[in-house]
């Protein structure tokens, strides 16, 4: 089985890397980046969608 | 392309691309209004020690100790999750999915990094990873083996593709010789990632 469940059939990304449960962030920078996601969302200035049409016209690598 | 955290920049007082973008981001969006950074330390604070793991290991523990509490969770794991106070963006609709000596399961979000919050915080970097996301269906035993775990031959593995409505949680194996052990004793020897499938409980007097 390789398809679209499979990040559309895209291989080679080499093994997972796993991690330990901490720390939860490896860098300030993505404390911040993580609580200014959260805070604007909740300004309520864009549904949910739009921001996952946005997400999802990123390249997946 | 993107720009993983683990890159070859130098290291002295310049900061990275990403944190003077996230620095530029704040600064400005505090300058309009629109945010308050006392409230950035808050949310952060809360996903540091509130909202994490241990709260996911707390239902496994109650499950695994109070069958009436387990049937609850298999039954409506949304309302038995909520019972111990985990609830909330991101667990809005919650699945327990249980291990046995028959079947394991797995739990991925292919499309994204769809994750229960609530139970088991922010989703860790390999979870959002394109090599977890594109192997976790096709080879999750091989997925496994990065993880260092290998499973019998005769165990059936089931994965669960997460998406923004429903959220999985793992119910491992409760480890044998465990009988004795008090709730809490038992959630320390719940992993993370035994809730998400790719890992086991620890055993009996093994240090989390």
């Amino acid at each position: 089985m390789n398809g679209a469940q499979d990040l559309g059939g895209m291989m080679g990304f080499g093994p997972v890397r796993p991690e330990p449960e901490k720390p939860v962030f490896h860098a300030e920078w993505e404390k911040r980046a993580l609580a200014i996601t959260l805070a604007c969302g909740a300004l309520g200035q864009w549904p949910g969608d739009r921001g996952r049409y946005f997400r999802e016209t990123l390249p997946p690598i | 392309m993107t720009h993983a955290h683990h890159h070859d920049h130098d290291h002295g007082s310049e900061l990275s691309e990403a944190a003077l973008r996230v620095r530029a981001l704040e600064t400005i969006l505090t300058q309009k209004g629109y945010i308050d950074p006392a409230a950035l330390d808050a949310i952060i604070e809360t996903y540091e020690t509130k909202i994490g793991p241990r709260n996911g290991a707390r239902v496994v523990a109650k499950a695994w100790t109070d069958p009436a509490y387990k049937a609850r969770l298999m039954s409506n794991a949304t309302s038995a999750i909520a019972e111990l106070g985990y609830s909330g963006r991101q667990g809005e609709h919650m699945r327990v999915v249980e291990n046995t000596s028959e079947l394991h399961n797995i739990v991925v979000c292919t499309l994204c990094s769809c994750y229960p919050w609530p139970v088991l915080g922010l989703p860790p970097v390999w979870y959002k990873s394109t090599p977890y996301r594109s192997r976790a269906v096709m080879d999750p035993r091989g997925v496994l083996n990065d993880f260092g775990v290998e499973l019998p031959a005769t165990t059936k593995i089931r994965v669960w593709d997460s998406t923004a409505e429903m959220r999985y949680l793992v119910l491992p194996m409760r480890p044998e010789g465990t009988e004795t052990l008090s709730e809490d004793a038992l959630a320390d020897l719940i992993t993370r990632d035994s809730m998400i499938g790719t890992g086991l409980p620890l055993k009996k007097g093994q240090a989390r």
